[in-house]
C-alpha cells in the first residue's frame, strides 16, 4: 500500500461574515456602541474527510460556492481549519485561480523568480528550471516584457508552468485551465498525467467535467460545504452531472410556470 | 517546538524576502536616477531650508545646527516611511495571501529594510556635511551606528503591530497619518528641547524616537557618551517593542483569513 499523501479528517471551516463588513475603526466603534459585535457565522465546510495516497489524483466537483477553493486553500496551508485536522506529506505547489501573485510592472523573467519565491524556492533553484518554464509556457519572445501586457491566457500558462515545473509532491490546481485555448489545455493535461506517473499527488478543480474524468482517478462532490459523494471519478461525476441536469430541468419548469402565469 | 516552526517558516521564505527587497530596491534606485538623487538631496534640502529659517533663532543654543537638524530628520523619516508602508503592507497584498502560504510579515520586513537602506544612503550627506562644517573628529563618533540600530529594532516592532491592526481597520491609515504629522512637532528635529517648558517635558521624554535622535546627536556631534540609564532605557524600548510586535502579529495573523 502506498503511503498517505493528503489526509483530511473531519474538517470544518467557519467564516465570520460580520467581520467581512467590519473593516474600519469607525464601523467597529459604531457596532460596539450599538452592541452589535456578534457573530454572523458561515460554515463553508462541514465534516469533510478524505484521504489520498501518493501519486493519486482527485477532482473536486460542485456548484459555485460549494467550498472547493476553501478546501484547497486549507490543504495548501493558506488557512487553518476551524475544527478537524489536515495532514500533508511533502512540498505543495498551490495554483489557485489565474494570475496569482504576478507583479504587473515586472517582466516575465523577474516574475518567475518572485513567483518561485512565493512557492518557497530560491533564485538558484528557479534558475535551473527557467528555460523549461519559458519553453512550456511558450513565452520565449516575451521573457523581458512586463506581464501587465500579457493576456490572461499567457498569465495562466506562466502560472501553470511555474507551479508544475518545481517538482512538488502535491500539486493543487484550482480552475487554472479555464482560460487558454484548447491546444494549451491539452498540453497541460499531458503534463499533469506525466506528473502523476512521477508520483505527484494532484488535487484538481475544473468546470469542465470531462476534463476531471480524463485527469483524475477519484472525485469528491461538495455541496454547501458537505460531502455528497466520494469515490471513483466516473461514478461521482455521472451522479453530479445527473444532478446538474435535474436542477436545470427544474429551473426551466419553474420558469415555464412563471411565464404561464404572466 | 513552536519557535522552531516559526524559524523554519522564516528560513523557507527567506528567498522571497530577498526577491522582494531586490524588486523594491530596483524600482526605487536602479530604474530611476532620480530615486538616488532624491534620497541624497532630500535631507540636505530640508536641512538647508530649516537652517535658513531657524538658525538665527537657535544659533546660540545649538551648535552645528544643520547636522543637528539632519540627524533628527533622518531617523524620523525612516520611522515614518517604514511604519506607514507597513501599515498597509498586509492587506494591499491580500491577493498573494489568498493564493500562497507566504508569511504575511515578509512585506512588512521588506518595507522596513528598504527604508533602512534609504536611511543609510541619506546619512552620506550628513557625513559630508559634518566634514564641510568642520565637526571635530573624535572616537565617540564611531558609536553613531548604535542609535540607528536601536531605531531599526524599534521601528520593526511598531511596523509589525501596525501591519496586523491595519488588516482589521482600514481607516487606521488616515488616523496614523495625523499621528505622524504630529510626531514632526513632538520630536525635536528643528528646535532644541530647552524651548519646551519643564513641566511638559515628560511628554517629550516618552518619545523613544527622540531618545534615539538624542543619542545620535550626542555621539556624533557633541562627543558625549550617553550615560548608562539612557542606554538601558533606549535598549528596553527597542527590544520590548519588537517583542510586543512579534507577539501581536503572531496572535492576530490567525484571524486574517476573515478579512483578506
Ligand atoms: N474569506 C472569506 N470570507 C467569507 N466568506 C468566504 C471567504 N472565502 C470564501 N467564502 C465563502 O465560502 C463559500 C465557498 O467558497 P469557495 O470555496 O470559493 O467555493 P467554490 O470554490 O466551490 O466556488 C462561498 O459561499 C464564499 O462566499
Ligand atoms: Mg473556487
Amino acid at each position: 500500500m502506498a503511503e498517505t499523501s493528503v489526509k483530511v479528517d473531519n474538517v470544518y471551516m467557519m467564516f465570520n461574515l460580520s467581520k467581512n463588513k467590519q473593516t474600519s475603526l469607525k464601523q467597529y466603534f459604531i457596532d460596539m456602541v450599538k452592541g452589535n459585535l456578534f457573530f454572523d457565522e458561515f460554515w463553508a465546510l462541514e465534516n469533510v474527510s478524505f484521504e489520498l495516497k501518493k501519486g493519486e489524483s482527485i477532482g473536486l466537483v460542485g456548484v459555485n460556492g460549494s467550498g472547493k477553493s476553501t478546501l484547497l486553500r486549507l490543504i495548501a496551508g493558506i488557512m487553518e481549519p476551524t475544527h478537524g485536522t489536515i495532514y500533508t506529506k511533502g512540498t505543495i505547489a498551490p495554483l489557485i485561480a489565474l494570475g496569482g501573485g504576478f507583479e504587473p510592472t515586472l517582466s516575465a523573467r523577474e516574475n518567475i523568480y518572485l513567483n518561485g519565491a512565493m512557492h518557497g524556492h530560491s533564485t538558484n533553484f528557479m534558475k535551473k528550471r527557467f528555460d523549461d518554464i519559458i519553453t512550456f509556457a511558450e513565452l520565449e519572445e516575451f521573457v523581458d516584457v512586463p506581464v501587465k501586457n500579457f493576456s490572461s491566457g499567457m498569465l495562466a500558462r506562466l502560472g501553470f508552468a511555474i507551479a508544475t515545473s518545481v517538482h512538488a509532491d502535491i500539486v493543487i490546481a484550482d480552475e487554472v485551465l479555464s482560460v487558454g485555448d484548447a491546444r494549451f489545455r491539452k498540453k497541460c493535461e499531458t503534463r499533469i498525467s506525466s506528473l502523476l506517473k512521477e508520483g505527484t499527488t494532484i488535487l484538481y478543480v475544473s468546470h469542465n467535467i470531462n476534463s476531471v474524468i480524463k485527469t483524475c482517478q477519484k472525485a469528491l462532490w461538495l455541496d454547501k460545504g458537505r460531502v455528497i459523494q466520494n469515490g471513483n471519478v466516473r461514478e461521482v461525476c455521472i451522479a453530479y452531472k445527473r444532478y446538474i441536469e435535474e436542477q436545470n430541468r427544474m429551473a426551466k419548469e419553474v420558469q415555464a410556470l412563471k411565464d404561464e402565469k404572466a | 517546538m513552536i519557535k522552531n516552526k516559526t524559524l523554519y517558516e522564516f528560513m523557507e521564505y527567506l528567498p522571497f524576502l530577498k526577491e522582494l527587497i531586490k524588486r523594491d530596491f530596483k524600482m526605487k534606485y536602479y530604474k530611476s536616477f532620480f530615486g538616488v538623487l532624491w534620497t541624497v538631496l532630500n535631507p540636505l534640502i530640508m536641512a538647508f531650508i530649516l537652517t535658513i529659517i531657524f538658525s538665527t533663532l537657535f544659533k546660540r543654543s545649538i551648535e552645528y545646527y544643520p547636522i543637528y537638524n539632519i540627524s533628527g530628520h533622518l531617523i524620523l523619516t525612516f520611522f515614518v516611511t517604514a511604519t506607514k508602508q507597513s501599515l498597509t503592507s498586509v492587506y494591499f497584498h491580500s491577493s498573494v495571501f489568498r493564493k500562497f502560504k507566504v508569511p504575511q510579515y515578509m512585506y512588512c520586513l521588506s518595507n522596513v529594510i528598504i527604508a533602512f537602506i534609504t536611511l543609510l544612503f541619506s546619512s552620506i550627506p550628513m557625513l559630508v556635511l559634518a566634514f564641510i562644517l568642520n565637526v571635530p573628529l573624535h572616537l565617540t563618533m564611531l558609536l553613531f551606528p548604535l542609535p540607528i540600530l536601536l531605531a531599526l529594532i524599534f521601528t520593526l516592532g511598531c511596523s509589525l503591530i501596525l501591519a496586523a491592526y491595519g488588516v482589521f481597520f482600514r481607516d487606521l491609515y488616515h488616523l496614523y497619518g495625523i499621528l505622524t504629522y504630529a510626531l514632526n512637532f513632538f520630536t525635536p528635529i528643528f528646535y532644541p528641547i530647552d524651548i519646551i517648558p519643564v513641566e511638559y517635558r515628560f511628554v517629550w521624554d516618552f518619545n523613544p524616537l527622540y531618545l534615539y535622535i538624542r543619542i545620535l546627536r550626542e555621539t556624533f556631534i557633541y562627543n558625549t557618551v550617553p550615560n548608562e540609564k539612557t542606554l538601558i532605557v533606549a535598549t528596553c524600548y527597542a527590544v520590548l517593542t519588537l517583542a510586543l510586535g512579534i507577539l501581536v502579529f503572531k496572535e492576530k495573523r490567525g484571524k486574517f483569513y476573515n478579512y483578506l
